[in-house]
């Protein structure tokens, strides 16, 4: 028994030290803002970015960081090896520069600076790049073709795959510009991010909207005996 | 008396006329299990469904174009790429009484092959053309093979729905998962089920080992004698079960499956028919002269004293399910040339990318902005294996639905964490389903670099000391993770579940509850880098010179040198995985001069990774797909 209080009291001091170090807190993230641009930007595969920023004078090293594939940003303003920052306060904003890579899938991503300050770790509110291609795929494929449930509750994700002039498939499942519905949300719920979730037994209809046209997955929901 | 006398004789008409109720089912095929979208795009593959093919065009789906009401049409126009200005309808079995609702602006031309008295083929073009509106096509002739329907207009536009014919004088294949046959996991004995059946009409079976289709044969009376023989495509008798797939009686044990097999028919109430059961073959490569097919075949020859009919059986490909890996999504495969080019292969992508939403705590924890990212791609095996499950189901039942052919199995490749999660998939309840046969949906499993005995990184990313790595590294949207509680629930993180020395000590629970799990035929393969691999790492102005600059103190960060990073692992790896790991401590396929993924190219060192077209490994896995289960790399 007194070892179990032990574990249980060291259990939760590792717990405490860790928040401790590795929790950000909202006040440290004040440390590090963005100035421009705006949240949300729609940005192209391919553009470069201009991302301006302030950091506190407390932030000693500082880098941008984009949700994959983006990767990091370079500096342009100061700092050490043309990625790494330091703060230098309101007065002195710093300006990276992202490259968004034309290999990119259409969609949201977030952008957030790491620093560290003598005390720990800081990391910045996101910024959301909403990544889209200027031109509208020549086709549109939907996977699956169909949606077979034998258990409620159970979820499936859809993919839009677009086939574009130039290129093979990319992937338009996160792209702002698609949307979907369930014909009959009391069968078959979508989320904004294309999965399904099967609520009832029933047949519904998947429609996914894309700028060229809408498509329909049948959906059979039917519990398995 | 007269009235007695007069049910009498019905009783007695019906009871004669049992024979030929027994042979012919009315069928429709309405396209409502399809998938298509709202207009003209471009052309399908045919759609195979009941008895027929049709081929030319695409499914619609609430088309504003046909008549309204209609909730999915099939048709062709000048607006769809690739599509024809004719629609064929191809009838596997000899079809009587067709009737198709059409809709089109234009005056139709309309063509259908009938096979005559003598067994030859006679094609015959009405002679007035079908009128343009909406109508319903009416040939009330029988023997009808195809009808072709042509819309001659430059500016070409019909649409049609309700194909409706009669069909059955010969035997045919039912696939019970569809037909709702089982009980258990097992084909019902109840003949006037099967009897009854007008659902789940395919043209064969997958060879994975596992699929069983019925054979439903008409009689002439109860008792009547036939002898099933399974042939191979030299036309000879098959000599072999595995090869050709083989015939068993219904209720019978598997250990009886042989090459033929004689039954007699028995009383239905649809009048007398015979059954047999034929599972596929065991594999669908027999050797180097299938490994390019698509399909190859066998049939069933059904011999009684009135006479020889032949069924035949398309031996198909089991469909491929691909599984990617921690922070991966499907364009990690987009690389993975030739397999995911290969038209060969029914290619599918299990996906877990989806956002976590509402979430309260995280363990570690991080900024708001980084929680948000949080995807379940972060999320542990046991989190993402029921959704990995219901995914593998579900596209081997779009399978069936898109070829026609029955199949319950899959085989699944997968890549790092996708290994580990499809061999949690086994341990779920459900994994063992009826309608897979009571032997669960994965066929064969092929894992790259998949750390079965975890990896000494994981353990290092969720220590205090590299908590500046792990933040960072967030950053990227690869987020490291002990656990997560969200909407009421917690689940373990990816990262905690991928601990392990890589020898096969320190291994978190989750590949502990795994070790003893050899469920399925797995193959595994591994990639080991070299010092191309590494010396990216002592670039300048760089990823990596950020990391190590901005996380000084960090072991991960110091380590991150094409001297120090082989050192974390103390045995050859992929920069990520240890080998002993991607091999599971058995044998298997090695890959040298390759990194675990892609992503680590962000951090400057060098490709290609296993899933490059570079590493080789795509071939290698095509080669363990055409492998028998028992093959040398299986274990």
């Amino acid at each position: 028994m007194k070892i179990n209080k032990l574990d249980c009291f060291v259990a939760a001091a590792v717990l405490l030290i860790t928040g401790l170090t590795a929790d950000p807190s909202s006040a440290q993230q004040n440390l590090v803002r963005f100035i421009s641009p705006a949240s949300t930007l729609t940005v192209r595969p391919g553009q470069t970015v201009a991302i301006t920023l302030s950091a506190d004078t407390a932030v000693q090293k500082l880098v941008l960081t984009g949700q994959q594939p983006l990767g990091m940003a370079r500096l342009v303003s100061d700092g050490a090896a043309g990625i790494v920052a330091h703060g230098q306060g309101e007065e002195h904003p710093l300006q990276f520069l992202l490259t968004i890579p034309t290999a990119i899938q259409p969609g949201s991503y977030h952008v957030t600076a790491v620093g560290k300050t003598s005390t720990g770790i800081v990391v910045s509110k996101a910024l959301d790049l909403d990544v889209e291609r200027p031109d509208d795929p020549a086709r549109i494929t939907i996977e699956p073709s169909i949606i077979e449930f034998t258990h409620i509750g159970d979820q499936i994700p859809v993919r839009v795959l677009g086939v574009f002039a130039n290129t093979s498939h990319v992937d338009l499942t996160h792209s702002s510009k698609t949307m979907f519905a369930s014909s009959d949300p009391r069968v078959a719920s979508i989320t904004s991010n294309g999965m399904v979730t099967a609520l009832a037994e029933g047949r519904a209809s998947i429609v996914v909207r894309t700028p060229s046209a809408d498509y329909s997955i049948p959906v059979q929901v039917q519990e398995a005996r | 008396m007269r009235t007695r006398l007069s049910l009498l004789c019905l009783a007695v008409l019906l009871l004669l006329a049992a024979p030929l109720f027994a042979q012919m089912q009315r069928q429709t095929l309405d396209f409502e299990d399809f998938a298509g979208p709202s207009r003209f795009d471009s052309a399908q593959p045919p759609v195979r469904e009941l008895s027929a093919i049709v081929s030319g065009g695409e499914v619609l789906r609430s088309p504003s174009l046909a008549p309204t009401g209609k909730t999915a049409v099939y048709g062709t126009s000048a607006a769809c790429s690739g599509c024809e200005p004719e629609i064929s309808i191809h009838f596997n079995q000899k079809a009587s009484d067709v009737q198709i609702s059409l809709h089109s602006p234009h005056v139709l031309a309309v063509s259908y092959t009938v096979e005559d008295e003598h067994g030859e083929l006679q094609t015959v073009t009405l002679p007035e053309g079908f009128r343009s509106g909406a109508d319903a096509l009416k040939l009330p002739f029988q023997n009808i093979q195809q009808v072709t329907i042509s819309d001659n207009a430059p500016d070409w536009s019909l649409t049609m729905d309700s194909i409706s014919f009669t069909s059955g004088s010969n035997p045919v294949l039912i696939d019970p998962v569809v037909a709702g046959l089982l009980k258990g996991p097992m084909v019902t004995t109840n003949v006037n089920l099967i009897a009854a059946a007008t659902t789940g009409f395919v043209q064969g079976a997958a060879a994975d080992g596992t699929t069983q289709i019925v054979l439903r044969i008409p009689a002439a009376s109860v008792g009547q004698t036939f002898t099933i023989t399974v042939i191979n495509d030299q036309g000879q008798p098959s000599t072999s079960v595995s090869n050709d797939g083989g015939i068993m009686a219904l209720g019978a044990s598997l250990n009886t499956l042989a090459s033929t097999l004689t039954v007699n028919a028995v009383a239905t109430r649809q009048g007398p028919e015979a059954f047999v059961i034929y599972r596929g073959a065991v594999n669908f490569s027999r050797g180097t002269q299938d490994d390019e097919l698509t399909t190859r075949s066998v049939s069933l020859s059904s011999a009684s004293t009135s006479g020889t009919t032949s069924t035949p059986v398309t031996v198909a490909r089991p469909p491929v399910v691909l599984v990617h890996g921690l922070w991966g999504d499907a364009s990690s495969f987009d690389n993975f040339i030739p397999l995911i080019t290969d038209t060969i292969f029914n290619i599918n992508y299990a996906v877990y990318d989806s956002p976590i939403t509402g979430i309260t705590s995280t363990v570690p924890t991080f900024s708001s902005s980084i929680e948000s990212m949080i995807a379940a791609n972060s999320l542990g095996f046991s989190y993402n294996a029921p959704g990995v499950l219901t995914q593998i189901n579900n596209f081997i039942a779009a399978y069936r639905t898109s070829t026609n052919v029955a199949g319950v199995r899959a085989d699944v490749v997968t890549h790092s964490m996708g290994g580990d999660i499809a061999r949690t998939s086994f341990l779920l309840k459900t994994f063992l389903a009826n309608n897979t046969f009571g032997a669960g949906p994965i066929n064969k499993l092929i894992t790259i670099s998949t750390p079965h005995l975890g990896t000494p990184v994981a353990a290092d990313m969720l220590t205090n000391s590299n908590t500046c790595v792990r933040n960072t590294l967030a950053g990227y949207g690869d987020i490291a993770l002990q656990s997560v509680t969200f909407s009421g629930q917690t689940a373990h993180g990816a990262v905690v579940d991928l601990e392990g020395d890589g020898f096969g000590g320190g291994l978190s629970n989750a590949l502990k509850s795994l070790k003893p799990v050899q469920s399925f035929p797995t193959a595994y393969i591994a990639g080991t880098d070299t010092s191309a691999n590494l010396n990216g790492l002592s670039c300048l102005f760089c990823n990596a010179e950020a990391l190590r600059l901005l996380c000084a103190g960090d072991p991960l960060a110091t380590d991150l040198t094409a001297k120090n990073w082989p050192k974390i692992f103390g045995q050859n790896n992929d920069a990520i995985v240890p080998l002993d790991s991607a091999l599971n401590n058995l044998t298997g396929l090695q890959y040298s001069g390759v990194i675990h993924t892609a992503g680590l190219e962000t951090l400057d060192f060098n490709g290609p990774s296993v899933l490059d077209a570079a590493s080789n490994i795509s071939s290698e896995v095509i080669t363990l797909l055409n492998q028998q289960p028992n093959g040398i790399d299986f274990h």
